[in-house]
């Protein structure tokens, strides 16, 4: 039997790591399987084009949705993969340095993608 | 660094946890692939916005052979991280008392056997779009 015992546990950034992958992980049931089941089965990699991703991002609504998406799954995927690297670099020196260069891939990438889809399909 | 890596990844592969433990190293694995997979699409994608006479030349590519069985191969990373990835948030934050053997065993075996009921109908669907049939 398990009996029910609550610690207080502080609030260190592994803690709220931990709670942000689980957190995440229930919103993006839904929100990467509706985008993987539209996108994939409904419409289908043949009838991908451009011309329906300016349709559809046409649509403000699109667009918040894709970036809300973006945002959630791009910033569980690093915080997974800082989970992995952590596993195997274990000093002060090595986290840190991992830390600063996970922040600034995720930064970097999610800044190329979120201004892509606020600028929408050039003319 | 260098030790800890051959250690920790030789020890993930020679570790005898049985279908619990390849259940872990696929979550790892199916992880990073999608990952990988984000990284790129973001790239692709936003083409659209950066340089668009190169989107639909691009998204050729998926019209091929490879580019299907590349699809085929993602569905099944996501469908399972996502089936397994749901087992372990709702026993982490709702029901911690189904980490005990028996209860988690069980739900280890239900996964897999979820993945590949939803896996089959995509990969289906998906052929059916790469052959014009739908
Ligand atoms: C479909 C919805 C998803 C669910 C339900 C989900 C769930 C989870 C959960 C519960 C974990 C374990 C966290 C931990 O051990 O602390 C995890 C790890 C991870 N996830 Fe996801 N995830 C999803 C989508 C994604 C996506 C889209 C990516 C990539 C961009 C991703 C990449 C990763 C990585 C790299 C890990 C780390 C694996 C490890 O620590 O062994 N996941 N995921």
């Amino acid at each position: 039997m398990t009996s029910n015992r609550r610690l207080q546990i502080k609030p260190t950034l592994d803690v709220t790591a931990w709670k942000y992958m689980r957190l995440s992980a229930i919103l993006l049931i839904p929100m990467v399987w509706f985008h993987t089941i539209f996108t994939t089965l409904i419409i289908g990699a043949e009838n991908t084009n451009l011309e329906l991703v300016a349709a559809r991002w046409a649509t403000i609504g699109w667009r918040v949705y894709d970036i809300l998406l973006l945002a959630f799954a791009f910033s569980h995927g690093i915080t997974g993969l800082r989970q992995i690297l952590f596993d195997f670099a274990t000093s002060t020196t090595a986290r840190k340095a991992l830390n600063i260069l996970l922040l600034l891939f995720w930064l970097a990438l999610s800044a190329v993608g979120i201004l892509g889809i606020i600028g929408g399909v050039a003319k | 660094m260098v030790k800890n890596i051959v250690n920790g990844v030789s020890g993930l592969i020679r570790y005898k946890g049985g279908i619990a433990h390849y259940t872990f190293l696929m979550h790892r694995i199916s992880g990073l692939g999608v990952l990988v997979f984000l990284s790129l699409h973001i790239l692709l994608e936003s083409t659209a916005h950066y340089a668009p006479h190169l989107y639909d030349i691009l998204n050729s590519g998926l019209r091929t052979p490879v580019g299907l069985a590349a699809e085929i191969i993602m569905a099944f990373l996501v469908i399972f991280h996502g089936v397994n990835g749901f087992r372990i948030a709702y026993f982490d934050l709702f029901h911690i008392d189904l980490w005990t053997p028996h209860p988690a065993l069980h739900s280890v075996r239900a996964t897999w056997i979820i993945t590949i009921l939803l896996w089959f109908p995509a990969v289906i669907i998906m052929a059916l779009h790469s052959f014009h049939i739908i």
